[in-house]
């Protein structure tokens, strides 16, 4: 047989026992067999040396190729060995995929909070900034610089804890404190928002709670008018419950600002046709406000005749009890994870 | 308020209106009316007398009749089936026609009245009952007659609703307002929703005439009662009306409907009649039986103390020098404008009645019922203001009705007053330029003076094209004194509403968010953390009890003091959820805790109290962490079931140290040290004090030496397990304070960064043998001072207890110079150096 035959019969033989082989260690040894080092091929490639110049590169050129073509084919069944295995590996490691994550679980964010972030970026948007306060207070900033002197009986409307620091030092009845102390301090314009804790004392139910919080809001400016403040609040509504909703001013009374509104806004539940959250009626009482007195102002060092303003206050409890439907106030202060868990 | 309907229609014509719309105009032009409730039937006519003509038996039942009824004369009578068994014929009784709606005799419902047939016979509508025409609740016995046989009734035909005034009452809840004591009374609303509605007042339909009723003398009389007042302070008028020959008795009926309609108990013609008059007038009136005031004069003065007098409600009150009373010669047989005496209490055998109307101070009468305890219909009228002007014609009023109410025999006397009902006329002006600058409406002087004018307000003068001036009316002395409150008055008979909408002028310019607190709250949560909020009013405090904030009137025994931390209230939130099932309860809160301010720099707000913002938590219980605990997972996924961990010392102050993280201080600056005295609720050999060391030197700076300027901003650790067993909390607690505002000051924003090294870092193993004692923290410290600044990073590994009071610390030590490599050589020279630092300042081994 010729040196060309015996590489021909050689690369058939590879080949097809190459393309018949299903194992890897087997492959690897068939590699070693025809094209290692002391394989078939360089066995028969020792014969060359008794052939003339011309064949010798013939039957070279011709070894080479059939060395090339049996790689490939051994690489050709390696790759689709090693996919098979491969594939059978990944069968193997198969899971549930619809097993819980494994993750820490979050946190909640208390639903007082989440109302409290959502007023006060609303009102920063409307370029208010936030001031605080103290919630420990004189009765000059609860009452007296708020034009409610005593004997006032407004006073009666507020019950408010006194404390043992001074006779004069109190529980802040409400947000309104910060609207003097901030006037007094920064020169108009001003264009305050101030959240925070007040107290009262009255008995614990479903609605009331010794403490609760209010977001206070203040405007000074040149020419404030009435109308800038329905155009605040409304933007102001718009914003917190996502809708356009009707709303409506009612004459109301405070002892620091004049005239004096409540602001009703059409049930976001029931859109005004009556429902339990709006008791029937349509309107949900959200807010008081007004402008402010020219008292409280002058108080403030500030002249009413060249600037004006108005200032509003909301309870942050009431409002996060209706936007989540929330039917008690004493909720908030259970702080009952299962309660929380929800927000 | 409750404001009745049809009272309210006494004094202001509201023809063609129904109670939603005045009760709607009301809400938004002045008061809120927060409910109106319906009482009285609701029915439909026609609804007729008719007289029984004929009555027969049922053909087929026995209990049922039939009637023939006469409801016009010159008609046939119509054939009506009756189940009732008290009819007569010649009785005149109530018939409902068909078309007629009446009311269910047992449920009170609707009941639509038809032609029908009844067991066969036909009928022609129905006998009414007295609950069926909504007189009387619940079922009643048979028809209800309006005349007997033979008596001369009510004509036949006649319309059965209208003559008994079957009629629907309405009454308004009105929201009060306390600078408006004026609307606390019929007429001051009705004044309220005549201008609001434009419509005209009615004129009152009575007038007090006859005998001595227009007799009125000044302080003193020949034959009755004498008056004075001490100070005019105290009480501006005082009046009292002398009224013989009264019957105590029942009121009439529509006078006890109308007290009933709006809440008020009645109790006899007298009584029901001054409160009547309350009511309408807003004054209170109080009526003495003459008989038992001893002595000729009835005197307003101060009660000395030691002074008492039983109230009407039975009960003993101790006066003193703040308390106004009305006394007679000896005794206080009143507070005045509060209650008046038991002794001198109207009773069925009274017969001479003096009759007191009286202006008194609203803040005497306030300052009174305070210290006496009581408030009243009178005193929440007093408190508020009334107007001097209208206390005679209340007066009068009530005796007008006690003449005409109280029996036969009524003889009224002379009227005797102290002091003087004229109210000092009042001017105030507004310009038309402030409405404009204010509200934004151009609104011309006519306009103006119309609303003021429909209020009660007159015209005063005039002072040019912008200026409007008016006189206060009497009864609105108490609110109305300024510019500003004429601007309200005139804002909202035009309507809040009604004004334009605009947005604020952008003048201000604007401001970033804080982002501190917020970012406390997203690493907590992250971290799995709830947020809780508290209480800051609690029962006890631990600490220094001098400091603390204590509410002189708390509400009960839980809220008696300003909290001055957050962990106690956040332990009872564990225990409060461990005992409903929660056992794993992570939370935190952000909120303020309270003391006294000693030091000046402390008193922030000038209050006398230090009011730091702190952020705490507890953790009790495991990780709460989602994993997947079945045993097929466990097999295939490595490490998956092994996180379920308890919680303990260092959970919690990693989640610290993350905290710190967000907050801007790199936890390279954390320093933990055992304080000195921590909280009596901390385990006192596992809490830590946490300290933060500068941003802006490494602590290698320092060769040698360890001395840093730290801020401490809290603690972290265990809670006392004392503590946790008096509250019954069996699972150990951790938590951490940390003061918020500290916070604000040590955290920074990152502004800069170092380039990566190119040089390799080297890292070498060291183990040390040391005491138990010896915390890692010293070690560290020796450690990184002794290597200096090629030393970037101490790891420790391991931790091997050895003999007795012994332990063996392995760290893993990274080496880099920024400028070249490190040979072998260079950090052998360093190890040394923290080898003979070690040996010489803590007393280290090495084993070879």
């Amino acid at each position: 047989m010729t040196l060309e035959q015996q590489l021909k019969d050689l690369a058939e033989e590879a080949t097809r026992s190459i393309v018949d082989n299903d194992n890897l260690d087997t492959l690897e040894e068939l590699r070693l067999k025809y094209v290692g080092r002391s394989g078939a091929i360089t066995t028969i490639l020792r014969g060359l040396s008794q052939l003339t110049g011309e064949e010798r590169k013939q039957v070279g050129q011709l070894a080479n190729e059939v060395k090339e073509a049996i790689q490939q084919a051994h690489d050709a069944r390696k790759r689709a060995l090693d996919d098979k295995a491969l594939e059978a590996r990944l069968l193997h490691e198969k899971i549930d995929v619809t097993l819980a994550g494994t993750r820490i679980e979050l946190g909640h964010i208390h639903p007082l909070t989440q109302i409290w972030e959502e007023i006060t970026s609303i009102f920063y948007g409307m370029g208010f900034s936030v001031a605080e306060g103290p919630e420990v207070e004189t009765d000059y900033y609860n009452f007296d610089a708020l034009n409610t002197p005593k004997d006032h009986p407004a006073r009666d409307e507020q019950d408010t804890f006194y404390t043992n620091v001074r006779p004069d030092v109190l529980l802040r009845s409400q947000t309104s404190t910060v609207q003097v102390r901030v006037m007094e301090k920064t020169k108009p314009p001003l264009k305050v928002i101030s959240p925070g804790r007040v107290y009262r004392n009255e008995e614990i139910n479903a609605r009331k709670y010794p403490l609760f919080h209010q977001v206070e809001g203040l405007l000074v400016d040149r020419d404030v008018t009435f109308g800038q403040l329905k155009g605040t609040l409304n933007a102001f509504i718009r914003l917190l419950f996502g809708k356009p909703l009707k709303t409506r001013f009612r004459p109301d009374f405070f002892p620091f600002t004049e005239p004096s509104a409540e602001l009703d806004s059409q049930c976001p539940f029931c859109e005004g046709i009556g429902c339990r959250t709006c008791g029937g009626r349509g309107w949900l009482e959200l807010l008081g406000c007004g402008m402010i007195d020219p008292n409280v102002l002058s108080g403030a060092g500030i002249d009413p005749e060249e600037w004006s303003g108005f200032a509003f206050g909301m309870g942050l409890e009431r409002l996060a009890m209706l936007k989540f439907g929330i039917n008690d106030i004493r909720h908030f202060y259970n702080n009952d994870l299962r309660f929380l868990k929800q927000f | 308020m409750k404001l009745s309907y049809s009272w309210l229609c006494d004094h202001v014509d509201l023809a063609g209106l129904t109670p939603e719309e005045v009760a709607d105009q009301l809400t938004m032009g002045a008061f809120e009316v927060e409910e109106i409730a319906r009482t009285g039937p609701d029915l439909t006519g026609p609804v007729i007398v008719g007289q029984i003509m004929e009555i027969t038996t049922h053909p087929n039942a026995d209990k049922i009749r039939l009637t023939k009824v006469k409801v016009d004369e010159n008609k046939e009578p119509l054939e009506i089936v009756c189940g009732a068994q008290n009819i007569e014929v010649g009785q005149r009784i109530p018939v409902a026609l068909p078309g007629a709606i009446v009311l269910n005799r047992k449920t009170g419902e609707k009941l639509p009245i038809i032609a029908s047939a009844i067991r066969g016979v036909h009928s022609n509508g129905m006998l009414c009952s007295s609950s069926e025409l909504g007189i009387a609740n619940g079922e009643t016995d048979g028809i209800l007659i309006l005349s007997k046989p033979g008596e001369n009734g009510i004509a036949l035909g006649t319309d059965v609703i209208e003559k008994l005034a079957l009629k629907p009452e309405f009454v308004f809840h009105v929201a009060p307002r306390s600078n408006r004591g004026d609307a606390l009374s019929v007429i001051g609303l009705a004044r309220e929703v005549a201008a609001i509605l434009n419509r005209p007042m009615k004129v009152a339909d009575w007038k007090l005439s006859g005998g001595e009723a227009e007799k009125v003398f000044e302080n003193r009389t020949d034959g009755g009662f004498s008056t004075s007042i001490e100070s005019l302070d105290d009480c501006a008028y005082f009046s009292i009306r002398l009224i013989d020959g009264v019957k105590i008795g029942p009121s009439p009926s529509w006078l006890q409907a109308r007290l009933e309609s709006v809440g008020m108990r009645t109790v006899n013609n007298v009584v029901d009649i001054t409160n009547y008059v309350m009511l309408e007038y807003g004054q209170p009136l109080h009526a003495y039986d003459g008989e038992k005031v001893d002595g000729e004069t009835i005197a307003v003065r101060r009660a000395k103390k030691g002074e008492n007098l039983t109230s009407l409600d039975g009960k003993v009150r101790e006066l003193s020098e703040e308390i106004l009373a009305i006394t007679d010669k000896e005794n206080v047989i009143g507070l005045a404008g509060i209650m008046g005496g038991k002794d001198s209490e109207i009773s069925d055998e009274t017969t001479r009645i003096a009759l007191e109307a009286a202006a008194f101070t609203a803040q005497r009468v306030r300052r009174g019922g305070r210290l006496v305890g009581l408030s009243s219909d009178s005193s929440l009228r007093f408190e508020r203001g009334v107007d001097a002007a209208n206390v005679k014609r209340a007066s009068d009023r009530a005796t007008y009705l006690i003449q005409k109410y109280c029996g036969p025999d009524v003889k009224v006397k002379e009227f005797v007053y102290s002091g003087s009902d004229q109210v000092k006329v009042r001017t105030v002006s507004m310009r038309l330029s402030q409405v404009k600058r204010l509200l934004n409406v151009d609104i011309d002087k006519a306009t103006a003076l119309k609303y003021l004018s429909s209020l009660g307000f007159e015209k005063d003068g005039d002072n040019g094209a912008d200026t409007v001036i008016v006189r206060v009316p009497s009864f609105r002395q108490q609110d109305v004194y300024r510019e500003i409150d004429l601007i309200e008055e005139v804002c909202r008979l035009f309507g809040y509403n009604n004004l334009p909408e605009e947005m604020p002028s952008a003048s201000i310019t604007p401001t970033r968010p804080a982002k501190l607190i917020s970012d406390i709250r997203s690493s907590l949560f992250a971290q799995g953390l709830s947020e809780a909020w508290l209480s800051s009013l609690v029962g006890t405090t631990e600490g220094d009890e001098s400091k603390s904030i204590k509410v002189l009137n708390p509400l009960s025994k839980d809220h008696r003091v300003l909290r001055n931390s957050l962990i106690p209230g956040l332990v009872d939130a564990v225990k409060y959820n461990q005992d409903r099932g929660s056992k794993d309860v992570w939370m935190f809160e952000t909120g303020r805790a309270y003391e006294k301010a000693r030091e000046k720099d402390k008193d922030q707000w000038g209050t006398g109290v230090c009011e730091k913002s702190l952020v705490a938590g507890v953790i009790s219980g495991s990780l709460v962490s989602q994993i997947n605990k079945s045993e097929r997972v466990k097999d295939k996924i490595v490490g998956q079931a092994s996180l379920e961990e308890r919680v303990d010392f260092y959970r919690i102050k990693g989640i610290v140290e993350n905290l710190l993280g967000s907050a801007g201080i790199a936890i390279g600056r954390l320093r933990v040290y055992r304080p000195k005295a921590a909280s009596a609720f901390m385990h006192p050999y596992r809490v830590a004090n946490v300290a933060v060391a500068p941003a802006d030197k490494f602590p290698h700076d320092v060769e040698g030496k360890h001395e840093e300027r730290v801020v401490t901003i809290g603690y972290i650790g265990e809670l006392n397990p004392g503590y946790l067993n008096r509250k019954d909390i069996k699972e150990p607690v951790f938590g951490f304070e940390l003061d918020v505002d500290k916070l604000k000051e040590l955290g920074s924003a990152k502004t800069s960064f170092v380039e990566p090294a190119a040089t390799p870092a080297v890292t070498r193993d060291l183990t040390v043998d040391l005491d138990t004692t010896i915390d890692h923290a010293a070690v560290k410290t020796v450690l990184e001072a002794a290597a200096g600044a090629r030393l970037i990073d101490t790891e420790l590994v391991s931790i091997y207890p050895l003999e007795e009071g012994k332990q063996s610390l392995s760290y893993r030590l990274t080496f880099q110079d920024r400028e070249k490599t490190l040979t072998s050589d260079e950090i052998d020279q360093i190890l040394k150096k923290v080898r003979e630092a070690l040996v010489s300042r803590l007393k280290a081994q090495f084993r070879a």
